[in-house]
């Protein structure tokens, strides 16, 4: 009556496997079904006429074609790119070191750590909402805080030189809470024997800084600059409330154009092909990334 | 060892195996009730901006009430969705095919919406038995609603701008373009009042830039919406005028949050729906309303919301029964409660509630001489993309306005042949 089982039946590894990919499975399917799917559906999309609300009609790379060379139809391409850039450049070093500032002076064992940590926490629970509305006061010309205490009168967010700075020092704000704590735990980390050591041999200070804490640093430190990086060039929520693209579209940043073009000018198909575009830049850009920044295993 | 992790694995697969087959088998409940004695009420759902004050809530919600209560064949729910997040709700909505019945639709939307056959064509059940009286409704709001002769919706509300003006700096309000700016000089006190809020740029500026356009006779496009005309001689002059009035501003005042309720802005052009926030929020404002001043006529522009059934629906008819209802004499008056805009049933306006006001007259008067929006598919684009990102440097830089609105009606005029 026995029945040969075949080997794989009776292998260890075989049913170690099967668990572990069976643990991962409702995670496998929620990314194929939601977010594989809806990819590939969405690059279609990208090649078709669409306004949302009747079936869309096949183009090509007709939207492609017209977004980098059509200037009539989009004449803000280019010029939301570089925006976009722009706010790249401006935002991301201020939110990887002024945490870092931040979470070393954390480190050091200050007299109410956890009150200090609380606080730098609290803009990260804050509805980005509230905080929009509360910034653009503090930004106002007359009665703005910042004003005040500058005791200028600017307009902080209708000036074109001023305005997309003013939103990038809004963003970091709101951001340092979160990465002080990436950072502090990446510090604790580094073993105590190591500045120990140092320390005998005579590093003090900002030696010990340079020699043992950055270079032990640095995987984090590339985490966070391709993270940072990726969600940063998708940057909207903080133009779309406080100035919608204002003045003179000098804060039209590539993610705003590209949600004008899904909602306002019913153009889907479109939007989608911009996203797409920015696809292939994040891309580049985190290739450059892992090219130029990466630890060297030596 | 080995036995516990197949058996771990099957327990698994059959948990997952178990939590598929109820996902899919969530059948609403109700099969077991008791059948209905008699017919069920026909439901329909509507959709309507998210009023943005209590008062304004309220009379949404008693609109439901009582509709429901004076139709007992049909009962309706209506759903109050966030401005802000409208076109991305409804857009999305109809794509999956659970669109609501009726909806609020901003009028510009119906011509594009009725030709790509999002939208019911009302024409049959208005012309029959039990039709529609065209002639209760205000003119110029129902003809927002007519595309190539069929009707696609009933006007809702209806909305102009007029000149705000506050009393304590400005005494008489101007009537002409030459007072308008004598008194803007006048007023201008550096660093603390500004004369005018203005549409000094972006999108919403070029909204408000053909009701001042309008009243030196130059329109925005030609009367067969075939082509712009914004680079008219008349609007060359108007960009000329709106940068004069702009020296006698600054940049810090005007762009400050509230500066009009603070008392710091002389003038601005806004709607009637800004009237209850100045009264609410500012009581100590005296401000009144006045026509835009003239060049040559008497203009302004239009806005409103119409309402709209969507060919999705499965009762028609109720559903033009239910936006007759809501639109007729009494209902509209109450819809404008809910919008702050005007009724678009005549007989309404003569509602002392807004006769009796006399900034509510001025709007009455300001909305005769509201000049149509132009029928051109790609005007949304034109008014943020074109006019928007040029009004900056014609009315406040002061460049050339010529060359500048030549340039921008060039491109709108090949965007459309396009």
């Amino acid at each position: 009556m026995k029945t040969a089982k075949p080997r794989w039946w009776q292998s260890h590894l075989f049913w170690e496997a099967a668990t572990g990919y069976l643990f991962a499975a409702p995670a496998i399917i929620y990314f194929l079904i939601f977010q594989v799917s809806a990819m590939l559906m969405s690059l279609l999309l990208s090649m078709t006429k669409f306004n949302i609300r009747t079936a869309p009609v096949w183009v090509g790379l007709d939207n492609y074609r017209n977004l980098l060379f059509d200037r009539l139809r989009y004449p803000f391409f280019w010029h939301s790119m570089w925006v976009s850039i722009k706010w790249v450049i401006m935002e991301q070093p201020l939110v990887i070191v002024i945490p870092l500032l931040v979470a070393l002076l954390l480190n050091t064992n200050v007299r109410g750590q956890s009150i200090f940590r609380t606080l730098y926490f609290i803009p990260v629970i804050t509805p980005g909402v509230a905080m929009a509305a509360m910034w653009v006061w503090i930004y106002d010309a007359n009665f703005g805080l910042l004003n005040m205490v500058l005791r200028t009168k600017t307009a902080w967010l209708k000036t074109v030189s001023t305005a997309l700075p003013s939103l990038v020092a809004t963003s970091v704000w709101g951001a340092i809470g979160g990465t002080v704590f990436i950072w502090l735990s990446a510090l604790k980390a580094i073993p105590g024997e190591v500045y120990e050591a140092a320390a005998i041999d005579g590093a003090t200070g900002w030696r010990q800084f340079w020699s043992i804490t950055l270079p032990l640093l640095r995987p984090t430190l590339f985490y966070m600059t391709v993270t940072g990086v990726i969600g940063s060039f998708q940057v909207y929520v903080p133009m779309q409330l406080m100035t919608g693209g204002d003045p003179d579209n000098s804060t039209l940043t590539y993610m705003l154009y590209l949600v004008r073009h899904a909602f306002r000018y019913n153009e889907m198909g479109t939007a989608t092909a911009m996203s797409y575009i920015l696809l292939v830049i994040i891309l580049i850009a985190t290739l450059l990334q892992f090219r130029y920044m990466r630890q060297r295993n030596d | 060892m080995m036995k516990r992790t197949r058996a771990l694995a099957i327990v698994l697969l059959a948990l997952m195996a178990l939590s598929i087959i109820a996902g899919c088998s969530s059948k609403p409940s109700g099969s077991n009730a008791p059948a209905p004695a008699k017919k069920e009420p026909v439901k329909l759902t509507m959709w309507a901006y998210a009023p943005d004050n209590l008062e304004a809530k309220k009379a949404l919600e008693s609109i439901q009430e009582d509709f429901n209560k004076a139709n007992t064949d049909i009962q309706i729910e209506i759903a109050a969705i966030p401005k802000d997040a409208w076109d991305q709700k409804l857009n999305t909505a109809i794509a999956g095919g659970v669109a609501p019945d009726i909806s609020y639709l901003d009028q510009p939307l119906v011509p594009k919406w009725a030709k790509e056959a999002t939208l019911l064509d009302l024409t049959p059940y208005a012309d029959g038995k039990d039709g529609l009286d065209r002639k209760i409704y205000v003119p110029g709001a129902l003809n927002t609603n007519l595309v190539g002769g069929k009707l696609y919706g009933v006007p809702l509300s209806m909305t102009a701008v007029a000149l705000f003006y506050n009393k304590d700096l400005v005494p008489t309000p101007p009537a002409t373009w030459d007072e308008w700016l004598a008194i803007s000089k006048k007023v201008y006190v550096k660093g603390k009042v500004s004369a005018f809020e203005g549409p000094w740029g972006g999108g919403w500026g070029a909204w408000l830039f053909p009701a001042f356009a309008g009243t030196n006779g130059c329109y925005m496009s030609s009367a067969d919406n075939s082509k712009v005309t914004f680079n008219e001689p008349q609007c060359v002059e108007t960009a000329k005028f709106l940068n004069q009035i702009f020296q006698y501003n600054d940049m810090d005042v005007i762009t400050s949050q509230e500066a009009f309720g603070a008392g710091k802005i002389a003038m601005k052009v806004s709607g009637p729906w800004d009237m209850a926030h100045y009264k609410q929020d500012f009581p100590k404002l005296n401000f009144g309303v006045a026509l835009i001043p003239k060049k040559t006529q008497y203009a302004s522009n239009i806005g409103g919301e119409n309402l709209v059934v969507y060919k999705s629906t499965k009762n028609p008819e109720a559903a033009f029964k239910a936006i007759k209802w809501l639109t007729n004499v009494e209902n509209s008056a109450k819809f404008a409660k809910v919008t702050g805009n005007f009724p678009v049933t005549l007989k309404a306006q003569e509602d002392p509630k807004w006769s009796s006001d006399p900034n509510m007259k001025v709007f009455a008067e300001q909305m005769k001489y509201a000049l149509s929006r132009p029928q051109i598919d790609e005007w949304l684009k034109i008014n943020d993309e074109l006019l928007g990102s040029i009004l900056d440097d014609m009315v406040q830089k002061g460049k050339d306005p010529k060359p500048l609105l030549d340039d921008a009606a060039a491109k709108a005029n090949a965007l459309i042949k396009k």
